[in-house]
């Protein structure tokens, strides 16, 4: 044993041995989880609720919940995002945190969903921490579907009344003629503070997941030295919760 | 009998439960030895369960209905495409016929899995052309699915409940007279393939085409499950219970 060590060979093949096996353990055993890098986030340039420029750019350095929707929303999905965005600030709250995340809505229908609309949703539901982002309509297009992949599109809000009468007691008179309402996928996206899509989730928003994404993007990136050398290893590896 | 032989005896009359206990200790430790080898071992794999897919009744190439409904009871792998598409479409249903040939092979299509198409371009996608279209990838009758539908209700579904995005945009060198004002105009959109279990779980989305082993190992993971005998179902559910996911 003795006149094995003693060789520089025998250490080499006992180093490579231990680091595979740690390689292994690290692999098998996962002591360490990320939240995934899906994609490149889309760059985007937007306005909220009290005019400011609101970009990729500006939100570097912060994490970032979207969520989609408009003002002029009978379908209850608004009231879902809302829910779902104030519940998520209040479980973050209880654990002392939230103050690393913007909640960010971008409300598509550039005609009703203006900064005073935008303005007064914020006042009626308190939340005037909330980014509520507006901007013209084919900006917004060009973030919401074709940068963050979600789908949604005006319809005459008579078809969609006949397509789904469940929503007709939610509507206050009979549409008028040329009147949209919209169809949408019910998504939330969470990007970090690089802009990288890191989850995406479907509403009803599940609030602990949501927790426990936010406070591992933020313990990743808080990380230094052998700690962010661990966690880009469990990117490596595809340790994910 | 000696003294001491009466003592013992006495002794363990005064306490009958220590031979259980003992029993039940080394049936926990037995138990939770085999807990811990079936989480470092995962003889058992499965694919998470992402939610509920939409409900939805459209139409087939015949002019039938035919909704989620009909399809309970099999696992069903979904693409969204539309016809006209000269880009991503027809490598995706190109993709689809070589699962369809894979799942032949298995014996499965049809019977244990199928193939649903929708078009999200009802519009052009009548059942005429979808029936031309399933002919020309060889779909296999009761095996590969092409649905359309109305226009509104394809846009709910697609859109959405499954959540693909897509946007009708003009067409490039589009003819702009009326006869063919329907030709002008193309899509922008992603490309999606979602497995669906038997009980209309969601169990896996694709977002890019298809890696053909990838999608037969879950495939095959989601009708074994669906498969495995009611003793057996327990594994399955302790696999889901410590993610063990491939």
């Amino acid at each position: 044993m003795l006149s094995f060590l003693s060789r520089p060979v025998s250490w080499l093949i006992a180093a490579t041995g231990l680091m595979l096996a740690g390689m292994t353990a690290f692999v098998v055993f996962q002591p360490v989880k990320v939240i995934p890098r899906m994609a490149d986030g889309p760059p985007y340039a937007l306005t909220d609720q009290e005019g400011q420029l609101v970009s990729d750019r500006t939100q570097a350095g912060r994490l970032t919940l979207f969520g989609f929707g408009t003002s002029g929303d009978f379908t209850g999905r608004l009231e879902q995002t809302i829910a779902d965005f104030k519940a998520l600030e209040a479980a973050l709250a209880a654990e002392g945190g939230g103050s690393e995340l913007d909640l960010a809505l971008i409300l598509y229908d550039e005609a009703r969903d203006t900064r005073e609309a935008r303005q007064t949703l914020a006042q009626a539901h308190d939340a005037g921490n909330w980014l509520l982002l507006g901007g013209p309509d084919p900006d917004v297009k060009r973030v919401i579907g074709q940068g963050f992949g979600v789908y949604y599109e005006a319809v005459p809000a008579a078809d969609l009344l006949v397509s789904r009468p469940e929503l007709r007691e939610r509507f206050d008179a009979e549409p008028a003629p040329g009147e949209v309402a919209y169809l949408q996928a019910e998504r939330y996206i969470l990007v970090d503070e690089q802009n990288i899509i890191r989850a995406e989730y479907k509403a009803p928003l599940d609030i602990d997941i949501a927790v426990r994404d936010v406070n591992m993007i933020i313990r990743e990136r808080e990380s230094t030295g052998a700690e962010r050398v661990v966690n880009e290893a469990a990117h490596l590896f595809l340790c994910y919760p | 009998m000696t003294t001491d032989a009466i003592t013992a005896q006495s002794n363990r009359q005064a306490r009958p439960g220590w031979g259980g206990l003992r029993a039940a200790l080394v049936a926990v430790l037995v138990l939770g030895l085999l807990a811990v080898g079936f989480m470092l071992a995962r003889p058992v794999k499965v694919l998470p369960r992402l939610g509920a897919a939409p409900s939805y009744t459209l139409t087939d190439p015949q002019g039938r209905p035919l909704g989620s409904d009909d399809l309970r009871g099999k696992v069903v792998l979904y693409d969204f495409v539309y016809t006209s598409c000269e880009t991503v479409c027809p490598a995706m249903t190109a993709q689809m016929m070589q699962v369809q040939q894979r799942l032949e092979d298995k014996r499965w299509l049809g019977e244990d899995v199928v193939l649903v198409t929708i078009t999200f371009d009802p519009e052009r996608d009548t059942p005429e052309r979808l029936l031309a279209e399933s002919r020309k990838f060889g779909a296999v009758e009761g095996g590969w699915h092409w649905l359309t539908g109305e226009l509104i209700a394809i846009k709910q579904l697609v859109g959405g409940e499954f959540g693909v995005y897509f946007e009708k945009v003009e067409a490039e060198n589009a003819p702009h007279d009326a006869d063919h004002a329907h030709e002008g105009y193309d899509f922008v959109h992603a490309t999606v393939f979602v497995l669906v279990d038997a009980d209309g779980q969601i169990r896996s989305e694709y977002h890019q085409m298809l890696n053909l082993d990838e999608v037969m190992r879950d495939i095959e993971l989601v009708v074994r499950e669906k498969n495995a005998p009611p003793l057996a179902q327990p594994v399955w559910q302790a696999a889901h219970a410590i993610r063990a996911y491939p």
